[in-house]
């Protein structure tokens, strides 16, 4: 059974003929890594992952089960397993039936390049990581991702998504008197192997050993409430973990989040409107979710009302609304979660300078070098770590500081937000995800600069 | 399977392979989901598969999922051409001769053959019998088998774990998360019982309130106290990452710590989750000490790091399908101390961004996200939002009292930890 249409149909089939309906997801995702380490190449990865999901619906009663085992016997096994777990749906849940092929854009499929020429890249960039003896050790990746999903219905839907992407990860460590600071960032881009040759990664490798280098003797922030003015990709982060995941119905719907009696009411400045969408320039590509949903443009947060949830189709069924179409799993293997797709805040009309020159006494958080975030949204709290940041005083940008973490309420801080910027810029990160519930899925965030107050972990005097 | 195998390492011989290495991985999940409304049933078979080659001095590797004959085939000439576009492999020449260590109790049947609906039942005696709200959570029962083939030789083992990770609320409370895993049904159980008295604990948590920025004594449970413990030092301690430099403990017989503390690392503790015969490489599971009154006494090492340093291997080389082995820690056992919290400190129950501690530069950061302050009188007051920030390095050496008492939080043994005028942000 090697072709994803003849294995998805002959499963509708043989589940058909027991009086049932079916879903099948079918996933595949293909990795290469190719990773140079203190000047030598280190390791070549290649990876293959086939995943398939079956659901199945009769008499009201619904199972899943799920395999990696794409073999005839296997797959009448799978079904046998579907059909014996079944659990009663209070409401059925109806699905237009699409038909639809889509692909992300590329010019040069990164996979069909000589493996060759992408270990030499790698280990020129590595090579170029080291720009002083205070350089200890360097990582360079250059990473390759192909998803495709496949997902086919009793309904009749037949629907094939391939998202392609590239990215390239540095990681250095500057050590001096008995000292270490590390520092890693990754850039990423919806596309193909043109990627690789249009940016100078020469200058980006060497900043980021710089800046490791500078962090050595980096000053520390004061902890406290302090004025911050946030950059895209730090703005875009402190969303995604707060409001974001609060905002996901499986945890809104079941009163597990702090937003869950919010609908409707303000829950942020009114500056603040929040997006989630499926299809965004350098954001992640995916115009269906794992439910054959079409994923449209959703308004979460309006002009600082809350005005959606982020909604699978057995959320939606229990709270009355349309799906959202943000059920994602990180593979077939799993169920799909309510998730996020590319997060963001609409700019204003704001200048970054006159946000900068707001503030008196703050900080300017960079996420360059961030190691991401976490948030309860039960208890309403979030905590984030930010990249290389940088002193304010006076509306002028001061010396650099290291380990800037922030955190606080989700409310309180979306409620202080003074001022928005009317730049605006998206992340996504090849080389890692947002884990939920053990899966893993892509995501892209981002916004325009801000100023805001949070709360800063650091030295108190 | 045995002829697919043996079918795939012939081909890899006639492609030119001095040494070639198969690792498998099949698991077998059932798991019970709810959130509050909504819940599921699902079954999950899975298989994963890496092939890792040397050809000339040079290494390759390709991982998939699948046991088609046809993916095997292709993932070995996969492994191969890599290998003669990668650079020579100075250590690696060939890979290890297998062992096994005897350990009991990593295996039970009743877990692989649980049925979902007898986990439903384990899930309403507890909301039942404790009458706590479990809002969120998830029942997990899994088999799991590994193997590893070489041109003449092969290992195997079979293990089982089960699983709950559950939110837990008790009337007006804020629900909390508690997690809970062994490998044999009749520990898990003997522990779920504990729940009862973990909802009783925190029936009380609501309301609460944010801390003045300030110092505070800070009492951490068992849980969270060994999580930080093997975040910010035995994680450290990976021989991978001494030999990068990307590691603050690079002397073997410092003291590095109080003279309280003192930590094991184990692969061949019964019943515990991090146990098995052998590690990622197919060598036996060892015990070592890592820390013996505060002095540095070990590091952790797999084969390939191993052979670096000259020395042997602990054991300890963790895999899946996915990826390469790198030395990990198995379980981590902390040994307990007599000290008895008194006066004011804060309890700290959950704690959330512990991962975005540095603890190459010693910054231990997290934000306690529930938590009690217990004043002298000993009242409670229950708190949430603060972030605690201060250098590890000081606090482990100068500012922490080991207390009575050990709990098992998935592969992590620790009592609970109190650090001293620990500085923390908050209103």
């Amino acid at each position: 059974m090697e072709s994803l249409k003849e294995t998805g149909e002959f499963l509708l089939r043989k589940v058909e003929s027991f009086g049932a309906n079916a879903e099948v997801r079918i996933n595949i995702v293909k990795l290469f890594t190719v990773k140079a380490e203190d000047k030598k190449l280190r390791e070549i990865e290649a990876r293959e992952e086939r995943t398939l999901g079956l659901r199945v619906e009769k008499d009201n009663k619904v199972g899943f089960a799920s395999t990696t085992n794409f073999e005839k016997n296997s797959l009448e096994n799978l079904i046998k397993q579907a059909l014996s777990s079944l659990k009663e749906i209070e409401h059925k849940i109806e699905k237009e039936s699409v038909e639809a092929k889509l692909s992300s854009e590329y010019k040069i499929y990164p996979m069909g390049m000589p493996v060759d020429e992408k270990a030499s890249i790698a280990e020129e960039l590595n090579k170029m990581a080291f720009v002083s003896k205070r350089i200890r050790h360097a990582s360079t990746w250059i990473g390759e991702r192909e998803d495709i999903r496949y997902f086919l219905s009793s309904e009749g839907s037949r629907i094939l998504t391939r998202f392609v992407s590239v990215g390239i990860r540095q990681f250095s460590v500057a050590k001096e008197n008995g000292r270490i600071e590390k520092l890693g960032e990754t850039k990423s881009f919806t596309g193909g192997y043109e990627f690789i040759y249009r940016a100078n990664w020469m200058d980006f490798v060497k900043e980021i050993s710089l800046l490791s280098e500078k962090l050595l003797s980096a000053g520390t922030p004061e902890a406290g409430v302090q004025e911050v003015v946030l950059d895209p990709k730090t703005l875009g982060l402190l969303l995604h973990e707060s409001i974001g995941h609060a905002s996901e119905a499986d945890l809104a719907c079941s009163g597990n989040s702090v937003l869950s009696q919010m609908l409707g009411k303000k829950v942020a400045s009114e500056l603040v409107t929040v997006i989630d969408s499926g299809v965004e320039e350098h954001g992640i590509f995916m115009p269906y979710d794992d439910e054959g949903v079409r994923k449209e443009k959703t308004v979460v947060v309006e002009n600082g009302i809350l005005k959606n949830f982020l909604h699978t189709c057995e959320t939606a069924c229990k709270c009355s609304v349309n799906s959202t179409g943000n059920a994602r799993a990180e593979n077939a293997l799993r169920l799909p979660l309510a998730r996020q797709c590319n997060y963001y805040l609409e700019p204003r009309d704001a200048k970054t300078e006159e946000l900068i020159s707001e503030v008196k006494k703050g900080i300017y958080v960079t996420g360059i070098g961030t190691k991401g975030g976490h948030a309860d949204v039960s208890t309403g709290s979030f905590t984030l770590s930010a990249g290389c940041s940088y002193e304010i005083r006076n509306g002028e940008i001061r010396g650099l500081l290291k380990g800037v973490t922030l955190g606080g309420s989700i409310l309180d801080v979306l409620n202080s937000v003074k001022l928005v910027g009317s730049d605006f810029a998206l992340h996504y990160n090849i080389f890692l995800g947002c884990k939920k519930e053990g899966q893993r899925v892509k995501v892209s965030f981002g916004g325009p600069h801000i100023l805001a107050k949070v709360i800063i972990g650091g030295k108190h005097n | 399977m045995e002829n697919i195998i043996e079918k795939a390492l012939k081909i890899a011989q006639r492609l030119g392979a001095k040494d070639v290495e198969i690792f498998l991985e099949e698991y077998h999940v059932k798991k019970y989901s709810w959130k509050h409304c909504f819940e599921n049933f699902q079954t999950a078979n899975f298989f994963g598969a890496s092939i890792r080659v040397l050809v000339n001095g040079k290494h390759g590797f390709f991982s998939f999922t699948g046991t088609s004959p046809k993916l095997f085939e292709r993932g070995v000439k996969l492994a191969v051409k890599i290998a003669r576009v990668s650079r020579r492999e100075p250590y690696l020449e060939e890979f290890p001769e297998y062992g096994k260590s005897k350990v009991e109790d990593i295996f039970d049947k009743k877990i692989k053959e649980t049925g979902i609906q007898e986990m439903k039942n384990i899930v309403e005696k507890l909301k039942n019998e404790s009458e706590a709200e479990l809002l969120r959570g998830s029942l997990k029962a899994v088999s799991y088998a590994t193997a590893l083939f070489n041109f003449s030789d092969s290992i195997s083992e079979e293990r089982t774990y089960i699983s709950l990770n559950t939110s837990i609320k008790k009337r007006e409370s804020k629900p909390l998360q508690r997690y809970i895993c062994f490998r044999t049904l009749k520990r898990f159980l003997e522990e779920f019982e504990t729940l009862k008295n973990y909802a009783e604990e925190i029936k009380h948590f609501s309301s609460p309130s944010q801390l003045p920025t300030g110092k505070y004594n800070v009492l951490l449970l068992p849980n969270i106290a060994g999580e930080l413990m093997k975040r910010m030092l035995v994680n450290m301690l990976c021989a991978d990452r001494i030999q990068k430099g990307k590691s603050p403990w690079e002397d073997v017989g410092k003291q590095i710590a109080c003279k309280e503390l003192s930590i094991i690392d184990s692969g061949i503790i019964p019943c515990a989750f991090g146990s098995k015969s052998f590690d990622g490489d197919g060598l036996p599971t060892k015990e070592k000490i890592l820390v013996q009154n505060g002095v540095l006494k070990n590091y952790i090492y797999d084969y390939y790091r191993a052979l670096i340093d000259c020395t042997e291997s602990t054991g300890n080389a963790t895999r899946s399908y996915k990826k390469l082995p790198k030395p990990a820690p198995s379980n981590v056992i902390i040994e307990e101390g007599d000290y008895e919290p008194e006066g004011e400190y804060v309890i700290v129950h959950r704690i959330i961004g512990e991962k975005l501690s540095n603890p190459l530069r010693g910054e231990l950061s997290f934000q306690i996200s529930a938590g009690f302050l217990k004043k002298q009188n000993g009242e409670l007051l229950p708190v949430t939002g603060a972030i605690v920030h201060d250098n590890f390095f000081d606090l482990i050496k100068h500012r922490m009292k080991i207390c009575k008492g050990q709990e098992w939080c998935k592969n992590v043994c620790s009592p609970p930890i109190l650090l001293e005028n620990v500085c923390i942000a908050g209103k």
